[in-house]
């Protein structure tokens, strides 16, 4: 196959309500698993290894802003010391439903601001995950609003194994009307694009405030195509969100 | 970012000040003390876009200031009179610019940088005159 390099220019990185995209230029997302030594008399002078424990990790780059929880420091600040934060990175395509998204849980371990006079303040972020990583799909756009009841367009993430659950974040990034706008997702399967008869996987908690949340779908699930549903209340609401859903190891 | 905008706000901003005029672009003809930015260098995708917007770019818009015909000593005091870093100056074209970071709004930020090449003598048109380079970093 002929080579079709990736310019990052389009990354999205959203980590609970903040969508640091707009707000960061560096982004690296490791996965590694610790080798360790079961070198014999009889390895034929060769190392012989077996896989350890996982461990995955997180940094960013990025220009400083405050002001709510859709903002770096605000969002960074409010999770220090949360074991479990909801972490996607979306290497290339802008959070459209398809492409491909990584979803973590992540502890935020070192969170650095500051810079050079007449430089734009800038701030980095490592964080470790907390569970394993899952590697899948954006199953609901990031840019379109949504201001009523609905169900999300079905995608073939694939089946999850009975040694994987599927992992899935919630980033609700943007709500505004009257009268405690509400928005409760539900997760759902499917045996082919039709979803004649869906099954409900996870419901998310019902949100009336930017945050994020985070699911696991315990494996077996031989189902192939997955979507959202949305419950939306309130007077004139509007939100905007994310989901990303991704088979990890259980 | 609307380069255009950004213009006009930096030559609208300089104008403000007594004794100079600020233009949006350098005329072909001009009757110091002028301010106008001339060329501008630009850095796209500063950060990543998103579905809604463009990525941060980074502008550095070099502008000119010129203020006699020739090498004077008016012409040397009028320039020292519009270049302090100095913010309590009524004269200064760097606090002028830094007022409102936005220019109304076309920009994110922006930070009056250096200056280079005072005294030297610039030509427009056909005649030389002497003036300075201010650099001015605008975000968008």
């Amino acid at each position: 196959m002929a080579l079709t390099p990736l310019v990052l220019t389009n990354a999205d990185l959203y980590l609970d309500s903040a969508d640091l995209s707009g707000y960061s230029n560096k982004m690296t997302v490791g996965v590694k698993q610790a080798n360790l030594d079961k070198t014999t008399f009889a390895s034929n002078g060769w190392h012989e290894v077996q896989g350890g424990v996982f461990d995955g990790d997180i940094s960013v780059e990025g220009f400083y802003q405050a002001g709510d929880n859709s903002m770096p420091d605000d969002q960074i600040w409010g999770d220090l010391g949360i074991s479990s934060v909801p972490f996607t990175a979306i290497p290339n395509g802008g959070g459209a439903v398809g492409d491909i998204a990584y979803v973590m849980r992540a502890l935020e371990c070192d969170y650095t601001f500051g810079g050079k006079h007449g430089e734009l303040l800038g701030f980095t972020l490592s964080a470790k995950t907390n569970a394993p990583v899952g590697r899948g799909n954006v199953i609901h756009p990031t840019g379109i609003a949504r201001t009523s009841s609905g169900n999300g367009t079905g995608f073939q993430v694939g089946a999850v194994s009975a040694i994987q659950r599927m992992y899935a974040n919630l980033h609700v990034m943007s709500i505004s009307g009257t009268a405690t706008p509400t928005l409760t997702v539900t997760l759902q399967s499917s045996v082919d694009n039709t979803f004649g008869s869906p099954t409900t996987r996870a419901t998310f908690n019902a949100a009336t405030s930017l945050q994020g949340q985070y699911q696991a779908v315990l494996g077996a699930v031989t189902d192939t195509w997955w979507r959202v549903t949305w419950t939306i209340s309130g007077t004139n609401p509007s939100f905007l969100f994310n989901v990303s859903i991704g088979a990890g190891a259980k | 970012m609307d380069i255009d905008a950004v213009h006009k706000g930096l030559g609208s901003a300089v104008d403000a000040l007594p004794g100079i005029k600020g233009y949006p672009n350098l005329p072909g003809s001009i009757n110091p003390p002028v301010f106008a930015p001339t060329e501008f260098t630009m850095a796209y995708s500063q950060t990543f876009q998103t579905p809604t917007a463009a990525g941060l770019v980074e502008v550095e818009f070099t502008c000119g200031v010129f203020t006699s015909e020739g090498d004077t000593e008016q012409g040397r005091a009028d320039l020292l009179k519009f270049l302090p870093a100095d913010l309590s100056s009524t004269t200064s074209i760097k606090k002028a610019i830094e007022a409102d970071k936005t220019l109304g709004g076309v920009c994110k930020t922006l930070f009056v940088a250096r200056v280079r090449g005072a005294y030297r003598l610039y030509e427009i048109g056909a005649t030389s005159y002497l003036g300075a380079m201010i650099d001015v970093k605008v975000w968008g």
